[in-house]
């Protein structure tokens, strides 16, 4: 069956195995060859893709939740989606979020996604007490920051290549409202966005989106901070959706009126400066409530950049890079800038203290050789690409760029997943 | 209110089982997958509804239905889903007699037992609801899953006379007759715009078995027309369609 990620690049032909039960996954472990585990399809490029899939969206249960302490033990495909509808209702809230609430927790940990908290709160590992991996060889280990610390730490962001994530068990946080008090501040200049991002470091939750096009304009954009709100109730959100059909016209994509909507996104607002309150998931999942959005980019797909670049960079940096994509004229329909805390333990995890930047481009012609030129100033910034949006990166990109990935192969090799767990991307990347 | 769901690992059912997992509701789960139904069991705890027991029985032969009732006492249900089913190949069945008869045991023969068994034995309460999932390859017989859809077909046939025994008795009987799902049991089919999701047709389940009206459900809704199309298309018509 064709099968691909979230930018719907590449996409292959894949035996799609789905599974219900422990005795079901140990059973595909000992049939097939080599594989790679699936969740929801929410990563961009092809580290969950290969020849044979094992898709763990039917283990979409809860274990066990003790409403005093707000400890969740789930299943591993769970989404984010549906632990929020089950605990925002008795006061709790998932401590990391990305920007997409169709994410499996599996999926969460095998990432380490971050959020718009990450200044403050690091990873979705952070918030992991435990989780139970079954290994190549059918043993199931429970692995958590003390006990099998080793795996715990390849496990969290090595994009499944380890061993599968059975069940794990999350620390949530309380909440008194599932609304958020945001405040959102135009800045006019590269400099003015950077800069309102810093001031704002002790907030929760902090973003900014970027306009990436305008000529003169160019780093204009529009910084959104948040809070939980301390008011208002505990509702869940069951907004009618709108679906983007897979037939769209994805020329209506293009140049022009990409230039038009982020003009339009600056100037929703007159004001400098806005205060508001919203619910949970228009603030963390505005793009949630456009179906397949990810169709918008027209057959061919699409390629997500994201990178990381230290301080040190700084602003300099981020706008060689913004000028670069300017020139090309292919820049992206939106484009979200954040900050990041330190690293953490975990050896492929991707953020550094930094600036991230996350950009789309439609894949057309030249667009992979942008890129690579890309690449080249990340690299020369000491900067990194996230394997979660990732479809493309050469090796040795990668591997001068994530210094512990001889430890992550040895690990592998030791416990022979270089032979049952592999992915197109970890074929590519040479791990 | 106790809700009874043979087939309880079924994608459908699983789904309509999380929609009644709230507080009050006690469920009865019969499956053949001991671990899968484990794991179900958890997710409706820890949602805050309570399980009555969670039984083992296989359903390809119908004396295990009467034993199962022989050995079990089961508690007067308010509402009954039947969701088992499995999805036989028509190809097998051509030249494998046993094949054919556990596929039809599965498929209809012992969940026809099952309802009579729980009628028989008044499990069922005075304002209960009954639903049992069917098939649109019931509507017409088709070359590609004829056992499949006869099989359905006497299920549907059984639940209408059901549904009149029981016509201003109180018990309501549902017929629910799904298109194409994005099931297990259906991976290996190319997806279109004609399927639908399990969770779908559960809340259309749940919310058919709400209104308690004894009736047949297509489930969505659009395939009665395209079922209302295919009954109707001519015998010497369909003998030169291919599908």
């Amino acid at each position: 069956m064709l099968i691909s990620g979230w930018g719907n690049y590449p996409k292959i032909d894949a035996n799609i195995f789905k599974v219900a039960t422990t005795a079901d996954l140990k059973s595909k472990i000992v049939k097939n060859r080599s594989f790679i585990t699936y969740g929801m399809g929410r990563s961009y490029g092809d580290c969950a893709l290969s020849e044979n899939i094992v898709d763990l969206s039917r283990l979409n249960k809860i274990k066990n939740f003790d409403e005093n302490t707000g400890e969740l033990e789930v299943y591993a495909g769970v989404s984010i989606e549906e632990i929020l509808e089950f605990v925002i209702p008795k006061g709790w809230f998932i401590p990391v979020t990305p920007g997409t609430k169709y994410v499996s927790v599996a999926g969460a940990i095998s990432n380490d996604v971050h959020g718009k908290n990450h200044h403050k709160h690091g990873c979705f590992s952070n918030y992991v007490d435990s989780f139970e991996l079954i290994l190549p060889d059918n043993s199931v280990n429970t692995c958590s920051r003390d006990k099998n610390t080793e795996l715990f730490q390849a496990v969290c962001g090595g994009v499944g290549l380890i061993g599968v994530i059975i069940t794990a068990r999350l620390k949530l946080i309380p909440i008194k409202s599932s609304y958020i008090d945001t405040v959102e501040i135009k800045c006019r200049t590269l400099e003015e966005t950077v800069s309102t991002l810093k001031s704002y470091k002790d907030s929760t939750y902090s973003v900014a989106w970027l306009d990436c096009l305008s000529k003169n304009k160019l780093g204009r954009g529009v910084v959104y901070i948040g809070e939980h709100s301390k008011g208002m109730g505990l509702e869940t959100s069951s907004k009618h959706k709108v679906s983007v059909p897979q037939a769209f016209p994805s020329f209506l994509l293009n140049y022009y009126t990409t230039r038009l909507f982020n003009g339009m996104l600056y100037n929703k607002s007159k004001r400098k400066k806005t205060i508001g309150k919203e619910m949970y998931d228009s603030f963390f999942y505005p793009l949630d409530n456009l179906k397949s959005w990810n169709n918008m980019y027209g057959a061919a797909g699409f390629l997500q950049y994201q990178f990381v670049i230290p301080y040190s960079a700084g602003l300099e940096g981020l706008r060689t890079i913004l000028e670069f994509v300017a020139r090309s004229k292919r820049g992206s329909f939106l484009s979200v800038l954040k900050i990041l805390g330190g690293s953490n333990k975990n050896l492929l995890s991707f953020p550094i203290e930094g600036f991230t930047l996350a950009m789309d481009f439609k894949l057309e012609k030249g667009v992979k050789e942008l890129l690579t030129q890309l690449d080249k100033m990340v690299l020369g910034f000491g900067g990194r690409l996230y394997l979660a949006k990732d479809a493309r990166m050469e090796a040795e990109v990668f591997k001068a760029s994530y210094p512990n990935w001889k430890e992550f192969v040895r690990i592998r090799k030791e416990l022979g997943a270089d032979i049952k767990f592999n992915s197109i991307q970890s074929k590519r990347l040479g791990i | 209110m106790n809700i009874l769901v043979l087939g309880a690992t079924s994608a459908i059912a699983e789904e309509f089982i999380k929609i009644n997992s709230t507080p009050g509701n006690n469920f009865t789960l019969i499956s053949r997958d001991e671990e899968r139904l484990g794991i179900i069991v958890n997710d409706i705890k820890a949602r805050g509804a309570s399980v009555e027991e969670s039984l083992i029985l296989e359903l390809n032969a119908p004396e295990n239905v009467v034993r199962f009732f022989e050995k079990n006492k089961i508690v007067q249900q308010d509402k009954v889903l039947l969701a088992a089913g499995s999805l036989l190949e028509q190809g097998k069945v051509e030249n494998n007699t046993d094949y054919l008869i556990e596929q039809f045991n599965i498929n209809s023969l012992s969940q026809i037992t099952f309802i009579n068994e729980l009628c028989n034995r008044a499990l069922i309460s005075k304002n209960g609801v009954l639903s049992c999932i069917t098939s649109v390859a019931g509507d017409r017989g088709r070359k590609s899953n004829y056992l499949y859809g006869s099989a359905k077909k006497s299920k549907s046939i059984f639940l209408e006379g059901l549904a009149h025994r029981f016509a201003n008795k109180g018990i309501t009987v549902i017929d629910i007759r799904p298109g194409f799902v994005d099931t297990p049991m259906t991976t290996h089919f190319k997806k279109g715009l004609l399927w639908s999701s399990p969770s779908v047709v559960a809340k259309i389940i749940d919310k058919s078995m709400r209104k308690k009206k004894s009736k047949v459900v297509y489930a969505p809704t659009f395939w009665y027309l395209i079922m209302l199309v295919i009954r109707n298309i001519p015998r010497f018509l369909m003998h030169r369609l291919n599908f």
